[in-house]
């Protein structure tokens, strides 16, 4: 049986409209650019000022750099800066004196902070809501060639993540044969592979009885939650169509454990607002590596299309040329050096 | 070593020719309908974004859109089969609260690029897939609908098979459903072309699977797949009622115990333009009055209410006789 009609006369224009969304996109208060004025390690917040300061010093020209080249349209430039406070793996005491500390020193090294965020946030917020599983389960992991036909159900169980497929030996047919190997290899390879596995989270499995219980005790690795911490800047990472970390103002006084700290603080009045289309993070070389990893895991992450959408309107009505690739609307500075 | 340069990226043209998707309709297994707020819980399949839903006139709760890598091949009669790579995307629905849908579909950018590009091309596209060698729409089209599988032949049915299975792990069901049915495919292709009127053609195969092939242009495309969507659930509904019917007069059975469910599950469910998009109106009216769906529909509930009464009052009657005695 064949049914192919013809296209008869329009009808009348509906009067009757229903469809209500489950989630309302948010708009925020955008900048420009956000830009991470330097990182620590939490022993080195907690020793001796002047590496602090050092640090800020070297920051400078590079923050004034961005400030003069920012991509604004049709718009004045909003620049804002931030810092992100390493407490997840390492928990000194003593909060509020490495808090005044570090906003005095960057302030002498005429770095002005405007947003302070904890990396603990970027696991849990101060409400107990699990940040990191909205990245954890937003993640794609890329379809091996020839094989993926939309059967295979996607599996992220391993808290690990590539981007190819990793060395493998062969079967040894022959016992002369010493050697046999698969070589490693990078699906978007362009002539060479450099293959990068990147570890998400530790489950301690021995501990739990069932899947809430994993995942509270579940260990986010570092690049996992700066690049939680980079989505989030980027005004990317949504809970409900709200940011999934929101701002606060200061309220004039540092709590003595970090854990009371708000998820991310307003510490300047006037700064520009905290998310921002673009993201630039200064910091020392050493953080390479890491940045590599963050750069592979949001290249994995599926954003919500409507969050995507909002954004790009937006920057196309003010003439803000924001590239469609996540990771390339993000750019970083390694500063020379050891420290 | 070449110096990474703008080069590097190679030039893709923006709009996917081809759209090919298939939609899986079965039952929800759970004894009742599933009530509004249980259902938009059970169809929040992604953590931080909620389900969309609609209250009338009938009851349906759409979840967000899940994505799936692809890198494989497409059908096509003849020449080498073209090589995609991208994601799929893929939507649970809910209708009345028990008729479930899994409907998965990929929109296809013909000669795209020469090699696989990096990851993150393709998750700035999200729901498209890149085709690295040449073809034609209509090859493609048509090796689809033929629905062929192969080892590295896209597989659109499982991927709208999966989302269904999601569904079978939520709380909010109780696994007891009272009526038995077979789940039910539908595939769709379509060609997207700017410059055509719309038009679309439905082949009832021997298999008994419904294909739509379909010309529009991309503004219409949305329309075009809810259309799909809404033919497979009333195709689906159709066939589970008369297999109920059937079912009901084979020897060994309890009559009641299939008409009962079949009755309270899907009498109340058909209404093909409840949720019609106004300009696929034409396309369903035009396809109802060949193939008299509808009419088919009402006939079958017809008799399957009438055999209810029948037996009901043969029941009275026995009890009647029994008091008699």
């Amino acid at each position: 049986m064949v049914y192919s009609p013809s296209r008869v006369s329009e009808p009348p224009a509906p009067v009757f409209r229903e469809r209500n969304r489950g989630t309302t996109v948010q708009n925020l208060p955008l900048s420009h650019l956000s830009v991470e004025v330097g990182h620590f390690f939490m022993e080195e917040l907690e020793n001796g000022e002047e590496p602090i300061f050092e640090q800020f010093r070297r920051v400078k020209p590079w923050l004034d750099a961005a400030k003069a080249s920012v991509v604004s349209g049709d718009e004045k430039p909003r620049v804002s800066t931030c810092f992100l406070i390493d407490d997840y793996f390492q928990s000194w005491p003593d909060a509020p004196s490495i808090m005044i500390k570090l906003l005095r020193l960057s302030e002498e090294a005429g770095v002005t902070i405007d947003y302070v965020a904890r990396e603990s946030a970027c696991a849990r917020r101060r409400d107990g809501f699990v940040v990191a599983e909205l990245l954890a389960k937003r993640l794609l992991e890329e379809p091996e060639p020839d094989l993926d036909t939309g059967a295979r159900p996607p599996a992220m169980v391993s808290g690990w993540l590539s981007n190819g497929k990793p060395m493998r030996e062969a079967v040894v047919l022959n016992a002369m044969e010493a050697h046999n190997w698969d070589a490693p290899l990078e699906y978007g390879k362009r002539n060479h592979s450099i293959y990068v596995d990147v570890e998400l989270w530790q489950d301690r499995a021995d501990l739990a009885t069932d899947q809430d219980d994993l995942q509270k005790g579940r260990q986010y690795s570092c690049p996992f939650l700066a690049a939680v911490w980079q989505l989030v800047r980027l005004g990317l990472l949504r809970k409900d169509g709200a940011p999934a970390l929101e701002v606060v103002d200061f309220d004039g006084e540092w709590k003595p454990e970090w854990s009371q700290f708000p998820d991310v603080v307003r510490v300047n009045p006037r700064a520009m607002p905290f998310y921002a289309y673009e993201s630039l993070s200064i910091m020392p070389q050493h953080f390479l590596p890491i940045e590599t990893a963050v750069r592979t895991i949001i290249d994995h992450f599926l954003v919500q299309p409507d969050v995507m959408e909002s954004l790009d309107l937006r920057a196309a009505e003010k003439n803000i040329a924001v590239p469609a690739v996540i990771s390339e609307r993000m750019s970083h500075h390694f500063l020379p050096g050891r420290k | 070593m070449q110096r990474p340069d703008a080069s590097w990226v190679e030039p893709s043209p923006s709009q996917p020719q081809v759209a090919l998707g298939t939609v899986a309709t079965g039952l929800l297994n759970t004894s009742e309908p599933l009530p509004l707020d249980a259902a938009q819980q059970a169809l929040a399949l992604v953590p931080g974004v909620k389900a969309d839903w609609r209250q009338y006139p009938l009851e349906q709760v759409v979840s967000p859109d899940l994505f799936y890598g692809l890198d494989c091949r497409l059908a096509v009669k003849s020449g080498s089969q073209p090589r995609i790579i991208g994601t799929a995307r893929a939507k649970a629905i809910l209708t009345a609260g028990h008729v479930l849908q899994g409907s998965a579909r990929v929109d296809v950018l013909l000669d795209a690029s020469k090699r696989r590009l990096s990851w993150s091309h393709y998750m700035a596209h999200a729901g498209t897939a890149e085709a690295i060698n040449k073809a034609d729409p209509s090859d493609i089209e048509t090796g689809f609908l033929r629905g062929q599988s192969g080892k590295s032949l896209l597989d659109l049915g499982s991927t709208g098979a999966y989302v269904m299975s999601l569904l079978d792990q939520v709380p909010q069901i109780d696994r007891r459903s009272r009526l038995k049915t077979q789940s039910q495919r539908l595939l769709w292709a379509a060609q997207v072309r700017e410059d055509v009127e719309p038009f679309g053609r439905i082949e009832a195969g021997e298999d008994g699977i419904f294909r739509v092939r379909m010309v529009t242009p991309s503004a219409l495309l949305p329309q075009f797949v809810e259309f799909c969507e809404i033919l497979a659930l009333h195709h689906w509904l159709l066939a589970s009622l008369k297999n109920a019917f059937d079912r009901s007069a084979r020897k060994g059975r309890r009559a009641e115990g299939e008409l009962d469910p079949a009755l309270s599950y899907l009498g109340h469910v058909w209404n093909p333009t409840a949720h019609l998009p106004h300009e696929m109106r034409w396309l369903w009216d035009a396809l109802d009055d060949e193939a008299q769906l509808s009419w088919e529909w009402h006939t079958t509930l017809t008799r399957v209410r009438d055999k209810v009464t029948l037996l009901t009052r043969k029941a009275i009657e026995e009890t009647l006789h029994k008091e008699v005695l």
